[in-house]
Parts: C-alpha cells; structure tokens; sequence
C-alpha cells in the first residue's frame, strides 16, 4: 500500500539521516545526507515509491519541463522518468554514484530516449556560470544540493570557454554541432572540451568513493 | 581527413556522446561491441558527470502538478502489484 508513509525508516545499524563532511575534498562545508530510498524500494518496500515522488518529484519534474517543449511533452516524460526508476531502483549503488545523481541520469537517459532533448529549442540567454550564484542553489533537499555544489565547484575548475561548452550541452541541451555554430568552434574542440570537462566533473565526484567503486559494471 | 582512433578513445567518444546527445542505434551497437571488448570499463561515468552539471543548474523549488501526482500514485501501485510489465 502506498498511501501510508512513516516518517522515518530506521534501518538496522544506520542512522536515519547522517552528516557527510565534505573536507577530503578540500571544501569548506557541511553536507546533511538523507538515507537513500531507492535501496528500498529496490528490495521490495513498495511504500518507498510515494518518498521517492516525494523527495524527487520536484527535480525530475523540473528537469522534465526544461528538455521538453510542453508542460503535456513533460507529464509524459515525469511518468516514464518514475517507470524507469522503479524498475532500476535495485541497481542504484551509493558507492557509485550519490542518489540525486543517480535519479538526474535515468531522467536524462529517458529524455534523451524520447527524443525530446536535441529537439527542444535551446535558450538563447548564457548558461549562469557565475560562482556566486551556484553557491546560492535553490534546490530543496539538502543531498540534492549538495550533490550539486560539488559539480558546481568542479565546473568552476574549468577555462570559461570549456564551462560554457559543457553547460550548453548538459544543461542547455544543444547539440555539439549547434555548440559548434554557436561558439564558433570547431566540432573536435568541442568534443574535447566536453569529454574534459566531464572527466574532471567526474573525477571531483569520485574523490569521495571507494577506488573499487570506480568502474562501473552495467 | 579524420584520425584513427584506438578502441579506448573511440569507446570515449561515443560515451561522452551518449551522455549528451544520445546515440543511433548503429553507434549504440558499436558502444556496446566496444565495451564488451574493453572489458572492465566505466560506462556511466560520462552520464554520471553529465548528471551532475545538470543537477548543479536545475532548481527544483516547483512541485509535481497535483493531477500528475496522483496519476504517479495509481501507476506506482499497480507497478509493484505486478500489473505493469
């Protein structure tokens, strides 16, 4: 039954929420880390699904109605975005990646998937690259937004010219072609400064995570 | 004229593809053949980060529409009733 909830789901020898300091990475705050539910709900706790809405509903949503064209092309999406998750719950694993991320990549996966993502019109206004403004995310849990100061500061690593390529790719859904136009660069530039970028983002992520923990097996 | 690539670089190219613009089933099929070859490789690390920098500029402040809520909740309980293949 999905409709009663608990509030909290103690699980045995872990604490319900914990505090994850982020200092190995040389950052200077604090990180509030709520329990993952996707471990549940991949080991058969079904009440699990209606926390998961709960928690990212928000998030897929928002995702959802930016790489699509219409609030309708994004309700379809939201509903294919949960299906997916259900269904791969069982295969999300903390040490890999954190649970925000992970939910990010099924959603981005199935845009991608529903061919909505290189159609949509790209916006024309600059992808906000600006410090100040990443550390003032607004994005309501505190794990998500952990998750995304770490990108952020990794992204901050990256020339200008690389962080705008990268955002306009990930975050503004252009092609590397129309990257290339828009830029005016060429296509293997592009390419480059998007597989760098992405490698560093990802090697900032990882610091964190056990050495075993980075090859990922599909 | 293009480079020749090794397998290890051309199996990056086509996940940093697949990560931000998606693949034809043809490079789809080529990734896989790649990666099957290449054995003990890292195939979603590109999704990951690409995750990950989307993640950092989204902002999340605006709820599920009520109706789309509720239609989750009929779908997720017949889901895990086993009614949805």
């Amino acid at each position: 039954m999905l409709g009663a909830r608990p509030r909290s789901y103690p699980v045995s020898g872990v604490p319900a929420r914990t505090v994850y300091t982020a200092h190995r990475l040389e950052f200077d705050f604090e990180i509030e880390v709520q329990e993952d539910i996707l471990p549940r709900l991949g080991s058969g706790e079904t009440d699990a699904a209606e926390e998961l809405m709960d928690r990212y509903g928000g998030l897929v949503w928002s995702l959802a109605r930016r790489h699509t064209r219409s609030p309708s092309d994004a309700e379809d999406a939201v509903q294919e975005i949960f299906l997916a998750l259900w269904k791969n719950a069982a295969r999300f694993d903390s040490s890999k990646a954190s649970e925000p991320a992970f939910v990010t990549m099924v959603a981005r996966r199935r845009l991608i998937d529903l061919h909505r993502y290189r159609e949509r019109r790209p916006q024309t206004d600059g992808p906000e690259t600006d410090l100040d403004t990443l550390t003032d995310l607004k994005a309501t849990q505190a794990e998500i937004r952990a998750e995304a100061q770490l990108a952020a500061r990794a992204l901050a690593q990256l020339k200008p010219k690389e962080r705008e390529v990268v955002l306009l790719s990930t975050f503004h859904g252009m092609s590397h072609s129309e990257i290339a136009n828009h830029a005016s660069l060429p296509l293997g530039t592009v390419k480059t400064f998007i597989r760098r970028g992405l490698m560093l983002v990802r090697e900032t992520l990882e610091k964190p995570r056990s050495p075993a923990a980075r090859k990922v097996t599909t | 004229m293009s480079p020749i690539l090794t397998p290890e670089d051309r199996a990056l190219e086509l996940l940093v593809d697949h990560a931000t613009e998606g693949l034809d089933p043809i490079a789809a099929g080529e990734l896989d053949d790649l990666i099957e070859r290449l054995g003990d490789f890292d195939a979603e690390a590109f999704e990951l980060a690409a995750a990950a920098v989307d993640l950092a500029h989204t902002v999340s402040d605006e709820p599920l529409p009520d109706r789309l809520r509720e239609r989750l909740s009929e779908q997720a309980t017949a889901f895990f009733a086993g009614e949805e293949a």
